[in-house]
């Protein structure tokens, strides 16, 4: 009902014939007016009627230079004063009847200060002129010479110097081009009325035309322009919300001016008010909602009193309906529903004489379709977010360097991609674009959160690991939510899952490699048994940070460790693979006495055995996750068969370094047990590559 | 009876302690997790657990007021209503506790079963925040009823459950009496003999404790051939057995 109503306003309006024409609204930007009027006009005659003989001659001149230099918006007209040059009036009359003579002259020059001169525009396109006061001041003498008596009389008053048609009567054409006004025409001039009072003998005078033209140069053109500033412009950034109502908002006001800032002389018949080209990609952030399609648009203008919006659905055109006095600003909110919304509003002003007057950005005139949010042309990022975060790339950048890693750059996603965000545990958040970003879904509790926690700060990789399991692709992409904004790759989140089993963790999938390539991190599930201040999660997250690490292609320091078997052999002998070995303790104390011992209190007199290897899963830096700590034994050097039984201790850092450390040191007594790590592993800070998009070595 | 001190109070909502200096150098974050997981389903009738703990998330240490600062909000998810769980905590005395990378403080809220079957069926969220460690992630919960038929996993759980919910509250004996029930129907539950190892182990039974880790590692290579690293956490568990008996 209220559109049907504003519509048929909308017709009505248009229906109207315009107060103005084009050409009208184009010169009501003049600022003011200066030229030349000119007037001439001479007359002389003889009126003689019975006895009465009036011999008379009518003169006027002027050449004047004026200057209208006040505007009056209402009336739609300018008005100034003459400011040089002269007008004169020159009278004479002789009239003779019988012996009788009376002569009577008037004679004034001067400049007529008094005169109002206006210069209007309309009807139409056409314009007007006025003089108001059009007088000088004209000196009287009156002679009498009649019957060899005389007698003089002399006076002074305001005597007209110029024609009343032109002020009356007479609409010029504006030019169809250009704003000189020039115009000429012979014009009535008023009978000197002391004059006419002495022609004595009556009688009809001639009509009295001058000569008049003019000349009006516009002083300074200043044409009407529509600014368009929305609030807060240079701090909004487009919001999303949860549910998938609006963000936030920007409010925008387009206002009429003149060019140089002073008030409009006119106001709009409508303001129209048009989004181009609104991004539509789907959902409200990468990731949410979870494999969203949907293509509505990012920014619409909300509905509001006095706007007709063209779709209520798609809402991206609105104009103002009629308003009366003619508006000349006209404000519209514009509503975001994307935390990556991009758009450009075009505003423009229709004039009531059809008239269109396109908008641009208050301070930047190029700005013609205003950039949604505040962002430079090759960018679809909100500059304060730039400048927030203090980067500066181009949106499809992916180049952060921390931690540098293997040296790839960048995380998989694109610079927009970390601008337009993420939701975590339903919280919207910005991407880091300075660090390495990484996702995570941990169903796996609080073992699975000491290991996030240790594997964050071992990697220092942006960790993301609380989001839920409706926050991450189907396919576990984190940026899955994309349709034309820069993307480079589909970089995919890790899930840490529970798993029916104790005391271990795994990447499952083609590991280790980048987090494309990991099925899952299978953690077990852990009840946990008391409150307790101590390290109850400390040894678990070690396993699952290690895990972790095989998720961004970290590899182990080696792979060559062996599980073998220790078991009882004859004569008390322990056997491993057939072969008999001796056991010692370290230093140098051989156990093997006491290991067969053992194994014949056993009702299965064996032992299963991990034996490390030099270069092995055990080797490198000894306080390093990567480095396995399940080993019970190592060959001793110089004797075939002769074994150190150990335990070894986890790691609790990330290496940088191949070199062996501490049991693994190669100065160690009594011997290096594992030695450094194996060509191409170890410096597991130096392995780290997060980024879907690169091909992830095999080490 | 238990060898810590435990303080159990019936509590849902934990007032913030005013005026207190929360952490210095490092920030600690806050896990939150419902029977061992994030994301829950919570039969009725079983025993339920909410487990709370802060983690060193920056810097070398952090100080955080534990428990007592830590503060557990239920949602009704449909209408956002925040609800009451007749919820046990079980914590430590308070105190002002140094978080670093082996030192993560934690408590626990259960809830029996006779309370858990009276819930109303429904999505709840679980969150915890902390004045220094800050707000966890969000839990999804699920209440419903025990399906008609359970499968292996679920069984294990409910059986693992029942047992730590009687270690808490009643006896050790009990919750071993649950934990070799669930034995005899499944011998190689790994999860149940590795949690019967630790119980054995609280009890100083030292011999059968390890005699229930070596099953554990056995059934684990028998269960998982093709696994790529070794149960860690198992032969861990063995070796420190087996350095309390000082076997060899």
């Amino acid at each position: 009902m209220f559109a049907k109503s504003g519509l048929a306003l909308v017709a009505l309006l248009a229906s109207v014939s315009p107060l103005w024409s084009q050409r009208a609204s184009e010169f009501l930007a003049v600022k003011g007016w200066q030229g030349n009027l000119k007037l001439k006009g001479d007359y002389a005659g003889k009126i003689t009627a019975g006895a009465s003989t009036d011999t008379y001659s009518f003169s006027w001149s002027a050449d004047l230079q004026f200057r209208l230099d006040e505007f009056v918006a209402g009336g739609q007209y300018w008005h100034g004063k003459f400011t040089g040059g002269r007008a004169a009036v020159r009278h004479k009359n002789v009239n003779a009847n019988g012996d009788c003579t009376l002569t009577t002259t008037l004679e004034g020059e001067g400049l007529p200060t008094n005169t109002d001169f206006f210069l209007y525009i309309g009807p139409g396109e056409n314009y007007r002129l006025a003089l108001v006061g059009a007088t000088i001041n004209g000196h009287i003498v009156a002679t009498s010479l009649c019957g060899g008596s005389s007698s003089t009389q002399v006076n002074d008053r305001p005597e007209t110097w110029f024609t009343g048609d032109i002020t009356r009567n007479l609409p010029f054409a504006l030019p169809a081009s250009g704003f000189d006004l020039n115009g000429a025409g012979k014009y009535a001039m008023g009978t000197p009325l002391v004059l006419f009072t002495q022609l004595l003998g009556g009688g009809t005078l001639p009509p009295l035309l001058a000569d008049v033209n003019w000349t009006f140069q516009p002083l300074e053109i200043d044409p009407l322009e529509l600014t368009v500033e929305p609030a807060s412009y240079d701090t909004f950034r487009p919001m999303g919300s949860l549910g998938g109502g609006v963000g936030n908002s920007l409010d925008v006001t387009a206002t009429l001016q003149t060019k140089s800032g002073k008030p409009a002389s006119q106001g709009a018949a409508k303001f129209v008010f048009e989004l181009l080209e609104t991004s539509r990609e789907p959902g409200i952030a990468m990731n949410w909602p979870r494999d969203a399609s949907d293509q509505d648009y990012d920014f619409r203008i909300a509905a509001g009193a006095g706007l007709l919006l063209d779709d209520p659905v798609k809402r991206q055109k609105a104009e103002t309906l009629p308003k009366f006095p003619l508006p000349t600003s006209a404000s519209v909110k514009i509503d975001a529903f994307d935390w990556g919304a991009w758009s450009r509003l075009k505003v423009t002003a229709v004039l009531a004489d059809g008239t269109s007057i396109h908008g641009y950005l208050k301070g930047d005139p190029d700005q013609t379709e205003v950039r949604l949010p505040k962002r430079a042309a090759d960018s679809f990022i909100a500059d304060s977010w730039k400048k927030d975060k203090g980067v500066s790339g181009a949106d499809s950048s992916d180049e952060e360097n921390d931690p540098n890693g293997d040296s790839n750059g960048g995380d998989g996603l694109t610079l927009y991609e970390e601008y337009r965000g993420f939701y975590e545990s339903q919280a919207h958040m910005d991407g880091n674009p300075k660090k390495k970003d990484y996702f995570a879904i941990n169903l796996a509790g609080s073992e699975g959160d000491g290991g996030l926690a240790l594997f964050k700060r071992l990697s220092g990789l942006a960790v993301h690991s609380k989001l839920l399991q409706t926050e991450l692709s189907s396919e576990r992409v984190i940026n899955k939510n994309v349709s034309a904004a820069p993307h480079r790759v589909d970089q995919h989140g890790v899930i840490l899952k529970v798993r029916a089993f104790e005391g271990f963790a795994q990447a499952v999938g083609r590991g280790p490699s980048t987090p494309g390539n990991i099925e899952y991190v299978g953690v077990p599930v852990a009840i946990g048994s008391r409150a307790t201040l101590s390290a109850a999660v400390s040894y678990q997250s070690a396993t699952i940070a290690h895990e972790l690490f095989h998720t961004v292609n970290v590899w182990h320091h080696g792979e060559i460790d062996q599980q073998v078997t220790w078991q009882l052999g004859p004569d008390g002998t322990v056997l491993e693979g057939g072969d008999s070995i001796q056991v010692y303790n370290e230093p140098d104390v051989n156990m093997t006495a006491r290991l067969s011992a053992y194994l014949r209190t056993l009702d299965n007199p064996a032992i299963d055995v991990t034996l490390g290897k030099p270069q092995g899963q055990h080797s490198g830096v000894e306080n390093c996750v990567m480095r396995y700590d399940n080993a019970t034994a190592y060959p001793r050097d110089g004797e075939a068969g002769g074994r150190f039984h150990v335990a070894e201790n986890p790691g609790a850092a990330l290496c940088d370094s191949a070199e062996g450390t501490g049991v693994n040191a190669s100065s160690r007594s009594p011997q290096s047990r594992y030695g450094d790590a194996a060509v191409g592993r170890g410096y597991c800070k130096q392995q780290i590559l997060v980024n879907d998009a690169i091909s992830a070595p095999v080490r | 009876m238990l060898s810590q001190r435990l303080f159990v109070k019936s509590v849902l909502l934990v007032s913030m302690l005013p005026g207190a200096v929360w952490a210095q150098a490092g920030t600690a974050s806050l896990s939150l997790s419902v029977n061992g997981t994030t994301e829950a389903v919570v039969y009725r009738g079983w025993p339920l657990q909410v487990e709370a703990r802060a983690l060193l998330d920056e810097g070398e240490t952090a100080e955080v007021q534990w428990p007592s600062a830590v503060h557990l909000t239920i949602r009704n998810s449909t209408n956002g209503a925040a609800v009451v769980w007749p919820l046990q905590m079980i914590a430590n005395a308070d105190e002002l506790v140094v978080v670093s990378g082996d030192r993560s403080p934690g408590t626990l809220w259960i809830l029996g079963a006779d309370a858990t079957a009276v819930l109303g069926p429904g999505e709840y969220t679980i969150q915890a925040d902390h004045p220094a460690a800050g707000r966890s992630r969000l839990l999804m919960i699920s209440v419903g009823d025990e399906p008609a038929e359970l499968s292996r996993e679920q069984l294990s759980l409910k059986a693992r459950l029942r047992a730590r919910y009687e270690e808490l509250t009643g006896t050790r004996e009990a919750a071993l009496q649950i934990l070799n029930d669930r034995l005899v129907d499944v011998p190689d539950d790994i999860g149940v003999l590795g949690q019967k190892a630790d119980l054995l182990g609280d009890m100083e039974q030292y011999a059968e404790a390890l005699s229930s880790a070596q099953l554990a590692v056995r059934a684990f290579a028998d269960q998982f051939k093709d696994v790529t690293h070794p149960p860690f956490g198992l032969l861990r568990r063995v070796r420190m057995l087996q350095g309390k008996l000082d076997a060899f």
